[in-house]
């Protein structure tokens, strides 16, 4: 039963990454990063 | 110079607080219901405040009337202020009231008065951000406000009621009327607040915006709230609202274009409701003091002053604007 539960396991883990790897290699998938930028300089931006 | 500061509740002290800190006035005069809170703004304003409760008298004797009141009692303020003709600035809260208020435009310019209408955080902060992020496209064809957080107990009161009246934004040609608390659009807003689910309220900032800017198509403005606050709007407040509320923060998304190209300008403040609006107002009254700004009639600040200066001046005052930024990269 252990060994089963273990075997499952690994299994959903490996789903799990080979998932994220595939999205992450999707061709033009555009990704977005960034923030708040404080405005120290009004007008001179 | 001497100013008159109608209500000394979380706005109103902070304006006087500030008007006399920077000396743009000699004597502040404070005018309240309420003696507890008249009591304890004299203890921390010192000796150049001079207190006044009810019956008020009927000649309001300043070079500036700031109206910070409640919701209820800022229309008959405004009209008392243009018929003695006192240069006036309307902190405004309500969306019904605000609208009664720009109604009072015609006797203003009758009286050829100076009335600045939404000097508080939205709307007035949030009016100038709008003014501001137009100044970065060539055409501009949205305009999307949204807030979140309270000042005092009357703005927690204004708070409470929006989520349950129906919400007005500009699309196209008309007003677009929606129930309150609904069109949940999660927004970020500048550090420390983060991702706040925003709903439709009804908030006077598309009423000031499109008056201001009437040739933007489209002007929305949402407010975040919790289920709570939703399920509750219905009913009155069960829970005294608290005296002030913690840190909150506006968002302005301006859409446009510049040069063919499509473009969002993100603008965003993260701050105490009630310090930001009074350094909105207390600015505004020092501007009309020194005559920077020259006005006869009644007005809106996004139309009033010059964006990038009054920001600049905010600054000093520690009201830090934001922009966002996004890196665009392909994966």
């Amino acid at each position: 039963m252990n060994i089963l539960r273990r075997a499952l396991a690994a299994i959903m883990t490996a789903a799990a990454v080979a998932g994220a790897l595939s999205f992450q290699k999707e061709p033009g998938v555009e990704k977005r990063t960034g923030g708040w930028k404080k405005i120290s300089n009004f007008g001179n931006e | 110079m001497r100013a008159l500061v109608i209500g000394a509740g979380a706005v109103g002290a902070k304006v006087a607080q500030q008007l006399l800190s920077s000396n743009a006035v000699d004597k502040i005069v404070l005018r309240d219901t309420s003696p507890e809170k008249l009591v304890l703004a004299s203890k921390n304003l010192g000796s150049r405040v001079e207190v006044e409760h009810f019956p008020f008298s009927q000649n309001m004797d300043a070079d500036v009337v700031v109206v910070a009141s409640p919701r209820g009692t800022q229309l008959e303020a405004v009209k008392k202020a243009i018929t003695l003709r006192r240069p006036t600035v309307v902190v405004s809260d309500g969306l019904s009231e605000t609208v009664s208020v720009l109604n009072l435009g015609k006797e203003a310019s009758e009286f050829g008065v100076p009335v600045v209408v939404g000097t508080g955080f939205a709307p007035g902060l949030s009016c100038v951000l709008a003014a501001y992020g137009k100044t970065f496209l060539e055409e501009t064809e949205e305009i999307h406000v949204s807030k979140m957080g309270t000042g005092g107990p009357a703005c927690a009161l204004v708070h409470h009621r929006s989520l349950s009246r129906m919400s007005y934004g500009w699309r196209e040609d008309k007003w677009d009327k929606r129930l309150g608390g609904s069109g949940r659009e999660l927004l970020w807003f500048p550090e420390p607040v983060g991702p706040q689910d925003c709903y439709n309220a009804a908030l006077s900032d598309p009423m000031l915006l499109h008056n201001a800017f009437p040739e933007v198509l489209r002007i929305s403005a949402k407010m975040a709230a919790t289920r709570r606050d939703r399920l509750t709007a219905f009913f009155p407040m069960l829970t005294p609202p608290h005296n002030e509320g913690g840190i909150g923060a506006i968002r302005v998304e301006v859409r446009g274009s510049k040069s063919g190209v499509q473009e969002n300008i993100v603008l965003g403040v993260s701050e105490h409701p009630a310090l930001a609006a009074a350094s909105v107002t207390a600015l505004t009254a020092e501007y009309l003091l020194k005559h920077k700004i020259k006005l006869n009639h009644m007005s809106t600040l996004a139309l009033l002053v010059e964006p990038a200066e009054f920001l600049s001046d905010l600054a000093a005052r520690s009201i830090v604007v934001e922009i966002f930024e996004g890196d665009k990269t392909t994966v």
